[in-house]
């Protein structure tokens, strides 16, 4: 049980190398000492520019990389342990999942991965397609026949089939037009509207700006800004802010 | 039901694959051509069938686990469905055990589906020789042998996926998975040999490196008993059963090693 005091997201001192070079690899840090947390029904930006760490960040937040050193926990619990992942729905940037599957049968299959069976599995399945806006015709069609928009839809119905507490999205907003752009924003709304931490990581500022209670921001893999957007705001736009932490 | 779940959709993948249904039509189509030459070579044509039927099953099953086995992991990690898939509550171990019984299970019911079209070939040759021809012959048409010999096949089978599944959780490039996994097939099916190797060469550290070889191999020549089957000699079944234990033993082995090397991955 974890009291409501506890963040659901909680990163302390997060650091991670990473080999390079072939005959004599060398240690190559992308992350250096991350700190932060994120309070339940918070939305929470991470930003910063190409390579400043923020997907090495969420990956260690899903135990898909393993940290140099330093912590990461979800809702209270030890990032690295399965058991951390129960209440946590993923979108990985770009998500790209199986050809020969349909969309119903791709988010009943993470459905069935969450621990949801029979026909619970299957009601929640038809609801987060419902959610994410996907037709009826649309869900029984072969993935291969996608488009990106429609694939970033499918994605945000694996990550919510399960109802969790807290959702992570890697760039959510790359490679859309902005009509799929507008989509995305509006789902994410409607999460927090509904009382589910967000926890996402974009270089787009004006989705930060539309979305965030908080953002932090990251360059060269060190947290360099950290706040209510309203704050870091108060004296300059967040473009301004943005671009003095990471010059 | 994690582990089931992953093996029912790695089933589904394999029965929707076109490499699988390309090398089962490749595999049908050859019993059509060992029906052919059977009728061409008066007196061996049963022998004949039964020999190609049997490679035929054995070829096309060894190039699935390796095509199909090597992209358990591998495909999944190029395609990036891995990030999302690992991102639930699911242990890695349990996600690497799903996918090698998932293989397992569609190149038993591949194994299966062509021991029942061979048969039913070797049915017809039955059916349309006279009884002097059937005499003739050193085991009947309808041998049960042959379904002792597909069991081996199907042990032997799931040796080579977990040893597949074993590259691939480390190797990024199916390439050179697909390579390492025909290698060890190929050296495995010559483990006699390079034990005999070992005891004839001169040097004592090439022949302790032969046996050495030959002992971490997977004995893939264990499980051909296509010889005896279309020779009418006995196959038996102690030696089935043993057989089958040594690939359960080995395929445990292998797999818990994948899944070790699986659960220390990082995904970059």
């Amino acid at each position: 049980m974890t009291s409501s005091a506890t963040p659901a997201v909680s990163v302390d001192g997060l650091t991670k190398d990473f080999l390079t070079g072939f005959w004599r690899p060398r240690p190559k840090r992308a992350l250096d000492g991350v700190t932060f947390a994120v309070p339940p029904g918070e939305v929470f930006g991470l930003l910063g520019p190409n390579g400043a760490g923020k997907t090495t960040t969420l990956k260690l937040l899903m135990d898909l990389l393993r940290p140099t050193s330093g912590r990461a926990e979800l809702f209270g619990v030890n990032a690295q342990t399965h058991a951390a992942r129960q209440r946590v729905g993923f979108v990985p940037e770009q998500p790209y999942f199986y050809d020969h599957l349909s969309a119903d049968e791709l988010v009943q299959y993470f459905a069935g991965l969450s621990g949801l069976g029979g026909a619970d599995r299957r009601a929640k399945a038809a609801r987060a397609l419902d959610r994410t806006g996907i037709s009826a015709a649309d869900r029984r069609r072969p993935l291969r026949q996608f488009s990106k928009g429609m694939m970033q839809r499918v994605g945000l119905a694996q990550a919510v089939v399960h109802e969790p507490d807290l959702i992570v999205l890697d760039e959510p907003m790359s490679g859309l037009d902005p009509i799929g752009r507008r989509d995305v924003r509006e789902m994410i709304l409607a999460l927090r509207d509904e009382g589910r931490t967000i926890l996402f990581s974009s270089h787009i500022l004006s989705d930060a700006e539309q979305l965030c209670s908080r953002v932090g921001i990251l360059a060269r893999g060190r947290l360099v800004r950290l706040g209510a957007l309203a704050e870091l705001t108060q004296h300059a736009s967040l473009e301004a802010v943005f671009m003095e932490a990471v010059q | 039901m994690t582990i089931a779940l992953i093996a029912w959709h790695v089933f589904k993948d394999g029965a929707r694959s076109r490499t699988m249904v390309s090398l089962v039509g490749f595999a049908f189509a050859l019993f059509g051509v060992s029906l052919l030459l059977g009728q061409l070579s008066a007196g061996q044509d049963l022998k004949i069938i039964k020999d190609i039927g049997l490679s035929v099953i054995e070829l096309s099953g060894v190039l699935m686990a390796v095509l199909l086995g090597v992209g358990l992991v591998a495909k999944e990690i190029e395609r990036r469905s891995i990030y999302a898939l690992l991102a639930r509550p699911i242990r890695r171990a349990d996600f690497i055990v799903g996918k090698y019984l998932g293989l397992v299970a569609t190149l038993a019911m591949n194994v299966a589906a062509m021991t029942v079209a061979l048969y039913l070939v070797l049915a017809y040759i039955n059916a349309s020789s006279p009884e002097a021809v059937r005499a003739s012959w050193e085991a009947p048409a309808l041998d049960p042998a042959i379904v002792l010999a597909s069991l081996l096949v199907v042990a032997e089978l799931a040796v080579l996926t977990a040893v597949a599944l074993f590259f691939s959780t480390f190797s990024s490039s199916v390439l050179w998975s697909t390579l390492f996994s025909l290698g060890v097939y190929i050296a495995g099916s010559m483990s006699t040999q390079l034990r005999d190797l070992a005891a004839a060469v001169g040097s004592r550290g090439a022949g302790t490196f032969a046996q050495v070889i030959g002992v971490v191999l997977p004995a893939f020549s264990a499980f051909d008993v296509k010889g005896q089957v279309v020779h009418g000699l006995a196959v038996p079944l102690s030696y089935v059963g043993m057989t089958i234990g040594y690939a359960a033993v080995y395929s445990i082995a292998v797999v818990l090693a994948a899944a070790l090397v699986f659960s220390r991955r990082n995904f970059e």
